[in-house]
């Protein structure tokens, strides 16, 4: 029996040995009673000449399994052996299928974390979002809601068992006298049955601590924040904890693991609070009474369906209420736009509305391009380790040829063959999970690789892992396995002689060619993605309009936090100011309102002239020393000056392209627009240069500026220029905030630059990752290429001898060779060439400053991969055309 | 229990096992009833170590097994000879004949 079936048919191999022992037993037993003995003296006899039944077995088991051991000892040694003696075949076989292997697993794991994967709570299928969808166009996105809104379908819902409402809050926390920010959710108080989760301890919340605003200061701590800060003390439950400057008392713990069910957002909740414990929670909207404002949509919601009713029904329902809402509460609320009224109500499995179903697309499509990227590297990885086993086939026919002939069984070189390739496999699949797990924490550590914050986990997924290496173990198996298919066909007088068949010439290569061929294609292909991606970084980063933004230091405050007044607001900003311009090493500070290339804007509507209807253009709050803090210059007029005070006459500077738009041909200075919330006007005292700065992809958008001194805003942001090195001016700044309010909290802490290119996150991943796939691949196709020629030149010394005899030179002998190259590689170039322009008008959306289609691009990746490729070939070309005739003719 | 009498030289009892088969298909119990007849005056066959070798040997392609009724009826599993073991048998008669009479030249030779 071969060692395989006594594996697949362990049980059929039991259930027949102890037949046959039973067998022998009776039989002994047959023979004594016929020979006159007793029947329990003849069974007692038969039993102890037989001796320990157990064992007898236990020695007839091991016969096959100490074979195999002993076989498999003797092989892996021997495999290891061989591989030591080629690392570079080792080193490369290795590291082609770890990259495949890595690559795929690190990126599955993200498309499985963010869209594939069921949501962890109990019957996640009847979970749903509700959403809206305009009527105007497809766009789907989460449907925002007030208070008002989410009580009146949670009351009036006939399809859903229970519907939550939820949103992000920051809060400041006091724990040990640090004060911390953390990231939570501020929920109605059935968020958590609606879900279906238990707490870990504790509590949730009860209805009537949801019912009025500010009257049940009660808090759910997450599982972590629990075990860092509390030591995951038991006893905390009923303590107080101070948040935002107010106590509140814990009573219960989420689960661990518990982070709500959203993924678009930076950082995972922390704790949790009731809706109504709004006024201490949002500092923003102090003074509002969300509980009854119809008009502000902060909430998203999460709803469960009944038992019995389907999602279809659900959203019939769902749609009518919307319709019923739009009748009643929102005829008064939605007056000067109708756009809320041109929405219709969706309801969407909430599986497929973690991330707001808006930018779900987005998250797609660049996933996609991922997937695809991995799937190049695989077929790379599988052609390449395919080529490689089938050079190493060819060399060790010779080998294989000698030991059949010497009488080695063929099932024993296969067992052996087999052996050597699962080595190199598993080999390579430890170097992919180690790829992988660094590769998954490469991506989940650039900041907003997917331009939205999504909670990443530097998860792998061992599915994607297993597919992958079986993938890549059964060509390496399929391909190493060969040498024994071909070597039995080997004519042993020409394997002994040492002749393996050279006047066969190329078409003994088989099919190493088209693999050559497609792994340049391929490595073309990607070369191309990667540079398009480079240029669509480095265009995306000269779009800041800033100068030299790498020593500008960028911190933000938020005043509303500490409930200062505009007056309180407007002093400490001033005295901040000043103290900033005293320090040592600081060229200028400004205060703004909406940090440039931060995908944030600020809109206001204007009337350019009395009487126009009001028109919407950007604008943003800044302090005199703005412009030349961020360096852009000033085309004609005057800046802010300490003279534009409150009081005295308002006044704006206007961009280029606003002055284009309102005022063509004519002269902006001096002219007055009115301006909204407050109503008012002001004189247009300067012009500036334009500049992008939602963020690069943003359309310059009229804009105008207004001083701070005459518009407040308690969350600011200040920039300071530096001399030098931007970061050592951290502690000083830090230093003079705190000197002004010692609880106020700082924000992050950036440069402009570093600022911007945080907006940069899916451009600096695709750039980052394309760039080092692209040049891997282009390495493996030259390493390929290079295997192939080496291969053939050392099969046709002996040709090559005869050539050379015969007259050719040295330079003929070169180009030979070469030109076998350099055709694979062309035809290689032409079919990637082909197929680039066929994939990239998909990346189309994602490039910028760049034609998909860019000649220099494709031009440029096919030169570099024919200039890697022709040193490929040069390598083997000149071993060839050293080649001395009468050594290499004598060789036979 | 009889008394233990000569142990089996180390691979001479698959040797006879292989002699035994080869007279024709047998199984287990057939086999052990006819080492002890032969050998009754000289060796003491461990029923236990016969099982064993007769999977090595079958493991090692020398034997092949077939289930089949025995005279009463019963299934049991009777062993064959191999080409291979045919071969194998012929090596190590002839290697044994070459050995045990290099022995007794030596014994006589030293006399």
């Amino acid at each position: 029996m071969r060692w395989y079936q006594r594996f697949f048919r362990r049980r059929l191999t039991e259930k027949r040995l102890e037949a046959e022992l039973r067998f022998h037993l009776d039989q002994q037993i047959a023979d004594y009673v016929a020979a006159g003995m007793a029947r329990e003296e003849a069974r007692r006899r038969a039993r102890l000449e037989f001796g320990g039944l157990e064992q007898v077995k236990e020695e007839c088991r091991e016969v096959g399994a100490a074979r195999f051991l002993e076989t498999l000892v003797q092989d892996v040694r021997y495999g290891a052996r061989m591989l030591r003696k080629n690392p570079g075949f080792t080193a490369v076989a290795i590291l082609t299928l770890a990259l495949g292997m890595g690559a795929n697993t690190a990126i599955f794991s993200f498309v499985d974390q963010l869209l594939l994967r069921p949501l962890p709570f109990p019957e996640p299928d009847r979970l749903v979002s509700p959403c809206y969808r305009s009527i105007r166009g497809s766009d789907v996105s989460d449907a925002g809601m007030s208070f008002p809104d989410y009580v009146y379908y949670r009351d009036h819902s006939a399809t859903l068992a229970g519907l939550a409402a939820f949103s992000d809050v920051e809060a400041g926390f006091r724990l040990d006298n640090q004060r911390v920010r953390l990231p939570g959710e501020i929920v109605s108080y059935n968020y958590f049955s609606v879900l279906g989760v238990s707490p870990f301890l504790g509590r949730w919340f009860r209805p009537d601590e949801d019912a009025v605003p500010g009257r049940n200061p009660v808090v759910v701590l997450g599982y972590a924040l629990w075990q860092q800060a509390f030591g995951s003390d038991p006893a905390v439950l009923g303590r107080p904890v101070v948040i935002n400057g107010a106590s509140f008392t814990i009573v219960g713990i989420a689960p661990r693991n518990f982070v709500g069910w959203r993924l678009d957002r930076a950082r995972k909740p922390e704790f949790w609070l009731p809706i109504m414990m709004y006024p201490a929670a949002e500092t923003e909207v102090a003074g509002y009474d969300l509980q009854h404002l119809a008009g502000d949509q902060w909430l998203s919601a999460v709803g469960r369906l009944k038992a019995g009713v389907t999602i279809a029904q659900a959203q019939a329902d769902f749609a009518y209420r919307l319709e019923q809402l739009k009748q009643t509460l929102w005829r008064d609320v939605w007056k000067n736009t109708d756009e809320p009224m041109q929405q219709v109500g969706m309801l969407i499995p909430a599986n497929q509305a973690r991330i707001d179903p808006a930018s779900r697309k987005t998250v797609r499509t660049f996933l996609a391009m991922l997937m695809a990227v991995a799937g190049l590297v695989l077929l790379i990885a599988c052609s390449n380790v395919a080529s490689l086993m089938l050079s190493r086939a060819r060399k060790r026919q010779s080998e294989m040829g000698v030991r059949l002939a010497l009488g080695a069984g063929r099932r024993r070189l296969f067992q052996q063959l087999l052996t050597e390739s699962l080595l190199i496999t598993f080999a390579g699949g430890g170097a992919g999970l180690m790829l992988a797990i660094t590769a998954a924490k490469f991506l989940a550590s650039f900041h907003q690789p997917f331009h939205m914050p999504l909670l990443l986990e530097p998860q792998l997924d061992l599915r994607v892992l297993a597919f992958t290496f079986i993938l890549a173990s059964s060509i390496a198996v399929l391909f190493g396995i060969l040498p024994l298919r071909q070597g039995t066909r080997v004519d042993l007088v020409l394997v002994v002689k040492g002749d393996s068949g050279s006047w066969a010439g190329r078409s003994r290569l088989g099919m190493q060619p088209f693999l050559i061929a497609a792994q340049v294609a391929i490595s073309v292909i990607l070369l191309i993605g990667a540079i398009l991606f480079v240029r669509t970084l480095r265009n995306a980063q000269a779009a800041d309009p800033t100068r030299d933004p790498g020593s500008v230091l960028l911190l933000s405050v938020d005043l509303g936090e500490r409930r200062y007044d505009e007056a309180r607001g407007k002093q400490f900003y001033s005295e901040l100011l000043a103290r900033v311009y005293g320090l040592p090493g600081v060229r200028s500070a400004a205060l703004v309102y909406v940090v440039p290339m931060g995908g944030r804007r600020g809109g206001n509507d204007i009337t350019a002239r009395p009487g126009d209807k009001p028109v919407q253009v950007d604008f943003n709050i800044i302090s005199d020393k703005y412009f030349q803090t961020v360096g852009l210059p000033l085309v004609r007029g005057r800046n802010f000056n300490a003279g534009d005070r409150e009081g005295s006459p308002n006044v704006a500077i206007i961009n280029e392209q606003m002055a284009l738009k309102f005022w063509p041909g004519e002269d902006a200075l001096g002219k007055q627009i009115g301006l909204e919330y407050p109503t008012r006007n002001a004189e247009i005292i300067g012009i500036v240069r334009d500049g992008r700065f939602r963020n690069y992809r943003a359309s310059v958008n009229p804009c105008y500026y207004i001083p701070f001194s005459q518009e407040y805003q308690g969350a600011m942001s200040l920039e300071v220029r530096a001399a030098g090195d931007p970061m050592r001016l951290v502690a000083p700044v830090r230093r003079q905030i705190h000197d002004l309010d010692e609880e106020l909290d700082i924000g992050d802490v950036w440069t402009l630059e570093s600022f911007r290119d945080a907006g940069l996150g899916r451009e600096r991943t695709s750039a980052a990752l394309l760039s080092g796939f692209g040049v891997l691949a282009v390495a493996l196709a030259g390493i390929g290429l290079y295997g192939v020629l080496a291969f053939s030149v050392a099969r046709r010394t002996h040709e090559i001898g005869v050539r050379m005899a015969l007259g050719a030179s040295r330079g003929n002998v070169l180009k030979l060779v070469t030109q076998q190259g350099m055709v694979l590689t062309l035809v290689g170039l032409a079919l990637g060439l082909i197929a680039a322009l066929g994939l990239t008008r998909w990346i189309a959306s994602a490039l910028y400053g760049v034609q998909p289609f860019d000649p220099v691009t494709f031009l440029g990746s096919a030169v570099f991969v024919a200039f890697v490729a022709l040193g490929a070939s040069y390598l083997p070309a000149r071993r060839a055309a050293r080649v001395d005739p009468m050594v290499a003719l004598r060789y036979e | 229990m009889p008394e233990p009498r000569t142990e089996f030289l180390k691979g001479t009892l698959d040797m006879l096992i292989l002699k035994i088969v080869a007279l024709g298909p047998i199984h287990g119990y057939a086999i052990a009833q006819r080492v002890q007849q032969i050998s009754r005056e000289f060796f003491q066959l461990q029923q236990g170590s016969l099982y064993p070798a007769l999977h090595r040997l079958e493991d090692r392609g020398w034997l092949k097994a077939q289930w089949r009724p025995t005279d009463t009826g019963r299934e049991a599993k009777f062993y064959a000879l191999t080409r291979v073991g045919r071969k194998q048998l012929e090596a190590e008669v002839a290697n044994w004949e070459r050995l045990t009479a290099a022995v007794s030249l030596i014994l006589r030779t030293a006399e």
